[in-house]
């Protein structure tokens, strides 16, 4: 049995503001303002994204419940007392177009404000030195700038709400965005897209040198923690796929400034190209926002049920399998579009990329296998992610599958399926992740039970919101509609109601993490058991993350030998070599 | 870093006293990682423009015959090539400059930065004075500002407005690429004259000096594509 | 009707797959249907399979090996390589099988059977334009989504070819109860082809069952304004009916006055969607009592003038509505040059006539 020297023994000559957490106080208001806005700590920018992006959802949360309010009932004309034509059902918006605003609002708050950016910039940034044993990243005043890079690209965003908004969805098809008559907005969305994407960028390398080039001494590639491994492949993703995105919204800006004739048929181009552009990158986009949530999802299962993760080299390598065959699939949200032969193969590969998937589910779910597992609000997140990131998945097979998704394309079925991968998965794994590094983050507890409560109902919401939505798909509701026969109604009344169970379960995380913030119990270095190395240092971290250089001496997951760090003795009890228990 | 024998030291030049920012073990991790995030953003560049080449292999595919008599109508194949080789003259500069840099010979690394960027300038200006503006006044720009009436036997072809749009985005961005990079060779070049870079210490140069050829590279496979179109 | 499915159609196609399907499909009023809803439903098995097994095993380990107090957990394997092996591999025989199959059925929905009826489909922003194969127009409208939208006949087992094409953005050709789609692109022309078959039986206000069946066309592809509102009916008939049908509606003139026609053109040609018959303000103006009113324009070079609205001005603004921009509105209209002819113009200019005169 090994035990590992933990990194408390104290300062050992350094100055005494050195042990301080990492967020502690330096003079007054406005020095500690200066401070935050100047620093290149990465703890201090992964908590400011943490921010950044719990904004965004809120605000692309905003935006879908309004949606689902439209939604409630159909717009119908009906004659009023004296005779005029009255319009009900339309609420909350007043007209098509302001609810074709919100959707895209919506689509494009969540996807390039939140969910790209959510885990690699806000946790990555704060927990994958941290487990790699490092100071900081590679390049930390290029890790604030994308920051700031995040800001001004959300800033062009919201001016492009205030100008009045952009109905074009958030995939921008021309010809439609590029014949608006007040292609502004349009510019102001594209140009915030372009930068984010630069963002994205330097996140990536940021971490892909890190990963390289700063791992503790005696950390070789197998021994580091899974989500670094996610972070990597997320990372290769983000640098290859995002100047493609980045090209093609910025020939889209100029075309819109300019009329060049590149995507317009107008003046000769070719809108499909225009398609091809997009989902070269929005496909493995797609797999930028699961695979950091994988990532969560391995930390979560392993150390939640103090197991070692079950075939970690499948796991590690399949992240890598993922961000590979991500590259050539981005064809399948064009089967009607493009030519046979294309479509064909593009199927095929489709269902290629499930296989990594596939991988990940089975080796959690035999992770779990004689673990000793405990029912803790990040373990819960862990469950109700493979419960939900199953169903996503699986639902890609039927659009993956060349007939049937001449049926089921643009309908409310790929808007269910792509809720439960994104939502269902990246967001559970994202708050099952806050909830696991909150303590380590800053310091405090948080209340179980109200926690577990918050989970249970984003848990039925969520099924209800979008379950329902699978159903409307296949039975003919297309997607991006403000109104719609009435057979429809039923089903996407429950769709609503379920909008705001989720939304009341949000809010109770809310105030969960409120309460802990303003007033939690000091939470412990080591409140789960953990053996990576971020569970060694205090929490909160101190300015420089570690007194001395940790030196890596077992397995992440070495649940069965090692005695987790700065934890008390019997806390988290070692397996007995002679394998009883149970 | 790999240590080469140096031709001077002990000048106690500013290179000598480097030492790497705090959170790095040492000064060769620090240029190692330095240029391993260079070599990612340079990846990064070449896919940014490699959409141009898709659009510009698709758009041809759709409209062979317009393409080939647009490039051949509207662009000077000369010009082109004279840029060519403006270019890989700096290029070559730009890889003295950096041996330079490690043997120490600061005043070698800084002439042939300078010359290096004034390459560049001319690669601008040429274009410039002879291919934009001439062609603003024409009125040979893309799309739907296209107003160009024909002239000298030649009628414009209902498409050659994407051409033109293919030409006028690729190269104005390869443009900017070039300004960025003299504005680069003017920053190094500068550092190199206080004596910023030695045998052990040119993290920058190196970083410009990938940068740069990376931008020369692009124009050698823009210049067949749009001037040379068979 | 069963909520399993187990209907006696379902039966009666003797698809096991079948199974199940009533919670997700509606009706099957193409040849191509049975066999989309057949390919659905075996994915559907499939993956409730994998999806049992992994709930199951998470719910039971979860339960099983709770954390206890105190209790040590086991020590077990951390990796079984054939057993990983195999869950790599075995995935992929299902899903070989919904690759072929669904690669198989996509080729006969893109390959229309020689010797197919041709039907014409504009999409327009916001309406469909159907075209027979004797230069007729649908005549009859019904309300879906709060809008007047054609009714476009198609004979029941005999194959039918759209050649589809827009004058715009793009749109997408979606029959949900023939499970046929495919986009409509500005710049080329796009096919695709079903065989209809008369769906469940429906009936009419009194409970008679009707003689054919009515099924929606929607807009699948993002369009702007009402593309939640761009739809039309499909309605299924007997063949010989349907030659019937078609060959009274190819002179829509036929028995019609101008203004009853200008009223069928307004529906079938899409002027509905942007313009209302009364005063309300739509993405165009409504054409209530506009007729002999005075009317603010833009003209093209900026320029505002006051233009009377009459004979003149009405066909302009049809043909080329660039040409005067009603004050307060986007230069949203296409030009109907090349698609309305001369009487069909004066019909509806007879019809704007028609809806009073302002003052
Ligand atoms: C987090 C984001 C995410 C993820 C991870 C995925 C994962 C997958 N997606 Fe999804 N997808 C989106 C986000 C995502 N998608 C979005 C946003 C859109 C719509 C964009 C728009 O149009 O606006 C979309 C649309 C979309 C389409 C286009 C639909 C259309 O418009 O017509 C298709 C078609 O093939 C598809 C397929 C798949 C497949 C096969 C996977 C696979 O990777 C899934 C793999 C996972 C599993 C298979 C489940 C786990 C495994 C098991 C439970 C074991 C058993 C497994 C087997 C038997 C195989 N997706
Ligand atoms: C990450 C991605 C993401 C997420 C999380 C969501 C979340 C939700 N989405 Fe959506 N959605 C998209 C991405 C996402 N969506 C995209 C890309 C589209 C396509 C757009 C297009 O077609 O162009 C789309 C489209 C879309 C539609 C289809 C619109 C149409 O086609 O007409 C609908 C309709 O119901 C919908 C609903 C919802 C709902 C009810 C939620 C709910 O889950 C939201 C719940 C959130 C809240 C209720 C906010 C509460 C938050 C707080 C109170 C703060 C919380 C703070 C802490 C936890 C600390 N979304
Ligand atoms: C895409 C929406 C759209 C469609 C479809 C459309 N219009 Fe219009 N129409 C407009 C708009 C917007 C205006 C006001 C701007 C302008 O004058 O061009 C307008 C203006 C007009 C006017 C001038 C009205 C006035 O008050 O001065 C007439 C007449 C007209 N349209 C006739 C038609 C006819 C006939 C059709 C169908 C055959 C039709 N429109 C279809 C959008 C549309
Ligand atoms: Cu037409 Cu949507
Ligand atoms: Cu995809």
């Amino acid at each position: 049995m090994t035990t590992i020297h933990a990194d408390t023994t104290g300062p050992h000559g350094h100055d005494a503001h050195h042990d301080a957490p990492y967020y502690a106080s330096k003079g007054g208001l406005f020095v500690n303002i200066w401070d935050w806005m100047t620093t290149i700590d990465h703890k201090k920018i992964g908590v400011m994204y943490l921010f950044a992006v719990l904004a965004a959802f809120a605000l692309g949360g905003a935006a879908a419940l309004l949606v689902r309010m439209q939604l409630w009932a159909p717009t119908t004309t009906v004659a009023g007392a004296t005779g005029e034509a009255v319009v009900t059902g339309m609420w909350p918006f007043a007209s098509n177009l302001d609810y074709n605003k919100a959707f895209t609002l919506h689509g494009a708050v969540m996807v390039f404000l939140f969910i790209i950016p959510s885990i690699p910039a806000a946790l990555g940034n704060f927990i994958l030195p941290l487990m790699l044993g490092a100071k900081d990243v590679a390049f930390p005043r290029l890790n604030l700038f994308s920051w700031y890079v995040y800001v001004i690209g959300s800033l062009f965003a919201i001016a492009s709400i205030i100008l009045g908004g952009v109905d074009t969805g958030w995939t921008f098809y021309t010809p439609y965005s590029t014949i608006a008559e007040e292609y502004g907005r349009v510019i102001a969305m594209t140009l915030a897209v372009f930068i984010l994407g630069f963002s994205s960028i330097f996140t990536g390398m940021n971490f892909i040198v890190t990963v390289h080039k700063l791992r503790a001494p005696g950390m070789g590639w197998f021994d580091m923690p899974l989500f670094v491994w996610a972070i990597y492949a997320t990372s290769i993703i983000q640098v290859l796929a995002t100047p493609v995105l980045g090209i093609t919204v910025l020939l889209l800006t100029i075309e819109n400034v300019f009329k060049i004739g590149i995507f317009n048929p107008a003046y000769g181009g070719d809108p499909v190209l225009y398609q091809h552009f997009f989902w070269f990158y929005s496909h493995p986009a797609v797999y930028i926002m699961i695979l950091p949530g994988m990532g969560i999802i391995s930390e979560l299962i392993a150390v939640h049920a103090r197991k070692k993760i079950f075939g970690y080299k499948f796991v590690a390598f399949s992240s890598l399998g993922i961000a590979a065959i991500s590259f050539i699939v981005w064809g399948h949200h064009m089967f009607t579009s493009q030519g046979e032969l294309a479509s064909a193969i593009f199927s095929g590969l489709t269902f290629l990329v499930a296989i990594p998937s596939a991988i990940k589910v089975f080796n959690w779910t035999a992770t779990l296998y004689k673990g000793s597992i405990a029912l803790t609000t990040p373990m819960a997140y862990a469950l109700i992610f493979l419960f939900l990131f199953s169903i996503g998945g699986l639902t890609g097979l039927f659009l993956g599958s060349l007939s049937t998704d001449m049926h089921l394309h643009d309908t409310y079925f790929v808007v269910a399926h792509f809720h439960y991968v994104m939502m269902g998965g990246t967001v559970m794994a994202f708050l099952g992740g806050i909830h696991h590094w909150w303590p380590k983050m800053f310091g405090k507890m948080y209340n179980e039970r109200w926690a577990l409560v918050g989970a249970a109902l984003v848990f039925i919401g969520f099924n209800m919101t979008f379950f329902t939505q699978f159903i409307l798909g296949t039975k003919g509701m297309p997607r991006r509609y403000a109104t719609y026969v009435d057979e429809f109604q039923a089903l996407h009344q429950l769709s609503t109601v379920g909008s705001w169970i989720l939304g009341v379960g949000f809010l109770i995380h809310l105030a969960v993490l409120a309460t802990s913030f303003f007033g939690g119990k000091t939470a412990p270095p080591n409140p789960w058991g953990g053996l990576s190395l971020e569970w060694e240092t205090a929490s909160p971290p101190i300015e420089h993350n570690f007194h001395h250089e940790p030196v890596v001496r077992h397995h992440p997951y070495d649940f069965d030998t090692v005695v987790p760090p700065q934890t008390v003795p019997g806390e988290f009890p070692v397996a007995d070599p002679g394998g009883k228990g149970h | 870093m790999t240590t080469i024998p140096t031709s001077r030291g002990g000048t106690g030049e500013p290179w000598e006293r480097y030492k790497h920012q705090p959170h790095w073990r040492n000064n060769a991790d620090e240029f190692e990682a330095a240029k391993l995030g260079m070599w990612l953003f340079l990846a990064t560049e070449l896919l940014l423009f490699s959409g141009f080449f898709c659009a510009y292999f698709v758009l041809r595919m759709f409209h062979p015959d317009s393409f080939r008599g647009a490039s051949e109508y509207y662009l000077n194949w000369q010009i082109g090539a004279v840029n060519t080789v403006i270019l890989l003259i700096s290029s070559w500069n730009v890889a003295v400059a950096v041996r330079a840099a490690q043997l120490g010979r600061k005043m070698i690394l800084a002439v042939n930065l300078f010359f290096a960027s004034l390459c560049g300038v001319a690669f601008l200006v040429i274009k410039l004075s002879l291919e934009y503006i001439p062609k603003i006044q024409k009125g040979e720009v893309p799309g739907g500002f296209f107003s160009y009436a024909g002239g000298h036997g030649y009628e414009p072809s209902a498409y050659d407005p994407v051409f033109l749009s293919v030409y006028w985005v690729s190269t104005a961005t390869h443009g900017f690429h070039v300004l960025v990079g003299v504005l680069l060779l003017w920053w190094v070049g500068w550092r190199a004259l206080k004596g910023h870079f030695g045998p052990k210490h040119y993290t920058a140069v190196e970083n410009v000096g990938l940068y740069w050829h990376i931008v020369d590279l692009i124009w050698i496979f823009l210049f067949p594509l749009l001037y040379l179109v068979p | 009707m069963s909520v399993l499915g187990l209907t006696p159609t379902t039966l009666a196609t003797g698809s096991v797959w079948g199974i199940g399907r009533g919670l997700w499909f509606g009706d099957q009023a193409s040849t191509i249907a049975p066999r989309i809803d057949s390919l659905f439903m075996f994915i559907f098995w499939v993956s409730t399979f994998f999806f049992v097994l992994i709930v199951g095993l998470m719910t039971y380990f979860v339960i099983k090996y709770r954390r206890l107090p105190g209790v040590a957990p086991h020590r077990s394997a951390s990796h079984n390589t054939p057993l990983e092996l195999a869950w790599t591999f075995i995935p992929i025989f299902p899903m070989a099988i919904m690759f072929v199959w669904g690669f198989r059925d996509y080729m006969h929905m893109h390959i229309a059977p020689a010797g197919a009826e041709q039907i014409d489909l504009r999409a327009q922003r916001w309406s469909w334009q159907a075209t027979y194969d004797n230069g007729a127009n649908p005549t009859e409208t019904a309300r879906v989504a709060d809008m007047d939208v054609p009714i476009i006949p198609v004979p029941a087992g005999r194959p039918i070819k759209l050649v589809m094409h827009s004058t715009d953005v793009i749109h997408s050709f979606w029959a949900p109860d023939f499970r046929v789609k495919m986009d409509v692109m500005p710049n080329r022309y796009t096919t695709t082809w079903f065989n209809a078959v008369p769906g469940a039986t429906q009936f009419d206000e009194n409970g008679q069952p009707l003689p054919y069946t009515d099924h929606y066309l929607f807009c699948t592809e993002y369009c702007g304004d009402q593309h939640s509102q761009m739809a039309a009916i499909l309605r299924v008939m007997p063949a010989a009916e349907y030659d019937a049908t078609k060959a009274a509606m190819a002179d829509i003139f036929e028995g019609r006055t101008p203004v009853e026609v200008g009223a069928i053109l307004y529906n079938i040609k899409g002027c509905v969607a942007c313009h209302a018959t009364d005063s309300r303000r739509g993405t165009g103006p409504g054409w209530g009592g506009i007729w002999g009113s005075t009317h603010r324009v833009r003209m093209p070079d900026g320029s505002v003038t006051d233009v009377v609205v009459d004979e003149n001005y009405v066909r302009e603004s049809i043909l080329v509505p660039a040409a005067k921009i009603v004050d307060g509105y986007p230069n949203q209209m296409v030009s109907y040059q090349g698609q309305l002819n001369d009487k069909e113009l004066d019909a509806l200019i007879a019809y704007i006539r028609s809806l009073g005169s302002g003052q």
